[in-house]
């Protein structure tokens, strides 16, 4: 019975490891000038309807992962990802704004040297370079 | 010369009919020129007019229709690219080539440079869009270029957006413009119609003025000129003063006609009167002075000597025996002594003296300014004259002189009466002599 118990905690931690690992936080350097940002916020910002939080201008990196973007999108944006796309699309051809190239893991490490950068990564992903400045439950 | 003068000149030799036409004519002086002026005004607010409906309307509507086509080619692509279908992308090109041909239509108006700059961004950018919608379609809105392509899709979108409101907002304002000109053009013709009409009725009331106040004129003259002809005796050498050939000027002929015929009426009167005044102071048959001359003379002497303290005299005549004569030779031959006999005593008396015949073959003379022996001396000279004179038919004849002169409270009666007695002396006396009383 208490070898039981043990199998069901352990098949329990093993399904929820992999569910703690897919968490998506939005990062940016430490030297950035601003410690969090709210949800609402971040959807202002990946969504086009403002370029800054707190008067300073913030540049939003895309990810070329597609999980982690579809997972960022329902997660974050409350969007599925042909939602997302078409507001993009909207705002594209109707001259509002271009559309961000995503980028590999690498390319974000790097883009997120530049102080004001967010972007939004796997919580696994975390360097020590970087701030959360917003974490999804 | 002063155009003022000048109208005054005018209007002082022209009909009334003329002077009271001077205010429409001149009204229709000022007033033709300007309608002339309002019609070629009006001509060029025809081709505004005309301009704004034929081409600037179909323009502004053209523009308006480039600016929804663009909106539904966006419209178009993002429906395509949303439902990832290439072959959607082809939907708007009819709407593009409507824009083609809209722009087209601005070839030859005054916006075909504007026109064939959009032609050339709309093109670029309907290239762009199907390019980068193919793109973002096949890649999965993700590719290498993605970024840069879709800013340079968004720079031509909102150029091509910005060419095409402009183009709409140019019209808009040459609309306005037009509309403006129309106004700014009645305006200018109403202001300027009022201000001659206003200017027609300051001059033709003044017209009316000068009119008016020239006929008071020439009627004030004419009473003058009547009165003063008219005051106390009438002078009918003066005439009424032609001052104007209109109406007036002839009503002034006319008045002066009819003096004119007046004056010769009054002349042949005068005359008649002379004559009548003559006959009924003259002996008709000697030409002298009759007894009522004589009288009238004699009672004026008085008057006068009574007034001046002065003096005069009289003499009264009578031939002798002329009753002889009548008998012996006839009446005609008396006659003729009498006649003879007053031209004998006319001719010898003084200039101031006058003389008058007494009734039958008696003649009295008044001398003037005559005491007594003034008179006696005239008197011995005419009887004198009288006796030495030969008579036609009867040769000699002879008077007898009666003189009296004048004293306090004389009256006609009483001097003639002491005249008589004197003759009647020198009857008494013999004849032909002078005695006095």
């Amino acid at each position: 019975m208490r070898t039981f118990f043990k199998i069901q905690i352990i098949t329990l931690l093993l399904c929820i490891t992999p569910l703690l690992d897919a968490q998506i936080i939005i990062v940016t350097n430490k030297s950035s000038d601003f410690d969090v940002i709210s949800k609402e916020m971040i959807q202002y910002i990946y969504l086009a309807k403002t370029t800054k939080t707190q008067g300073i201008k913030v540049e939003p990196l895309l990810s070329k992962d597609e999980t982690l973007h579809r997972n960022f999108c329902t997660t974050i944006l409350c969007k599925s990802v042909p939602e997302y796309n078409s507001y993009w699309t909207r705002l594209l051809f109707s001259g509002q704004k271009s559309i961000t190239k995503k980028l590999d893991y690498k390319e974000i490490v790097d883009k997120l040297k530049k102080p004001n950068t967010i972007a939004y990564i796997e919580k696994k992903d975390l360097k020590k370079e970087w701030k959360i400045v917003y974490e999804s439950n | 010369m002063n155009p003022i003068k000048f109208l005054r000149s005018y209007c002082l030799s022209v009909s009334l009919l003329k002077k009271f036409l001077l205010a429409p004519a001149l009204g229709l002086v000022l007033v033709l020129p300007f309608y002339i002026f309002a019609f070629y005004y009006m001509y060029s607010m025809q081709n505004s007019i005309q301009e704004f409906n034929k081409e600037l309307i179909p323009l502004q509507e053209i523009s308006y229709d480039n600016i929804f086509l663009l909106h539904k080619i966006v419209n178009e692509t993002n429906n395509a690219v949303s439902a990832k279908e290439v072959e959607w992308l082809d939907n708007s090109q009819y709407d593009a080539n409507s824009i083609r041909k809209n722009l087209q239509k601005f070839s030859n108006t005054t916006y075909s440079n504007e026109a064939n700059d959009a032609l050339v961004s709309f093109n670029e950018y309907y290239k762009k869009v199907k390019e980068v919608s193919v793109k973002i379609i096949q890649e999965n809105y993700d590719y290498k270029n993605i970024d840069t392509d879709t800013r340079i899709l968004v720079q031509r979108y909102n150029s091509i957006n910005e060419q095409f409101n402009e183009l709409k907002l140019k019209i808009k304002e040459h609309m306005e413009s037009n509309v403006n000109s129309i106004y700014e053009k009645i305006k200018f013709l109403l202001f300027n119609g009022n201000l001659i009409f206003l200017l027609w009725f300051i001059l033709s009331t003044m017209i009316i003025f000068f009119v008016h106040k020239d006929l008071k004129e020439k009627i004030k003259n004419i009473v003058i000129d009547s009165r003063e002809i008219a005051k106390g005796n009438v002078d009918f050498k003066k005439r009424l003063n032609t001052i104007a050939d209109d109406e007036l000027g002839q009503v002034i002929t006319s008045i002066n006609i009819f003096i004119d015929k007046l004056h010769k009426s009054h002349q042949k009167l005068s005359t008649a009167k002379a004559k009548l005044k003559k006959l009924y102071i003259t002996d008709r048959l000697t030409g002298v002075y009759n007894r009522a001359k004589i009288d009238e003379t004699i009672e004026n002497e008085l008057k006068k000597a009574k007034r001046n303290n002065s003096i005069f005299s009289i003499i009264v005549i009578d031939i002798d025996y002329f009753k002889n004569i009548n008998d012996g030779y006839g009446h005609l031959v008396g006659d003729s002594v009498l006649k003879e006999f007053s031209n004998r005593l006319k001719k010898n008396l003084r200039e101031v003296d006058i003389i008058g015949r007494w009734g039958g073959e008696e003649f009295i003379v008044v001398c003037l300014e005559a005491n007594i022996e003034n008179t006696l001396l005239v008197a011995q000279n005419l009887r004198a004259k009288i006796e030495e004179h030969s008579f036609a038919n009867v040769k000699s004849v002879t008077a007898s002189f009666g003189v009296s002169t004048y004293s306090a409270n004389d009256s006609l009666e009483s001097i003639i009466e002491r005249a008589d007695r004197a003759l009647y002396m020198a009857k008494e006396s013999g004849r032909n002599r002078v005695c006095s009383i």
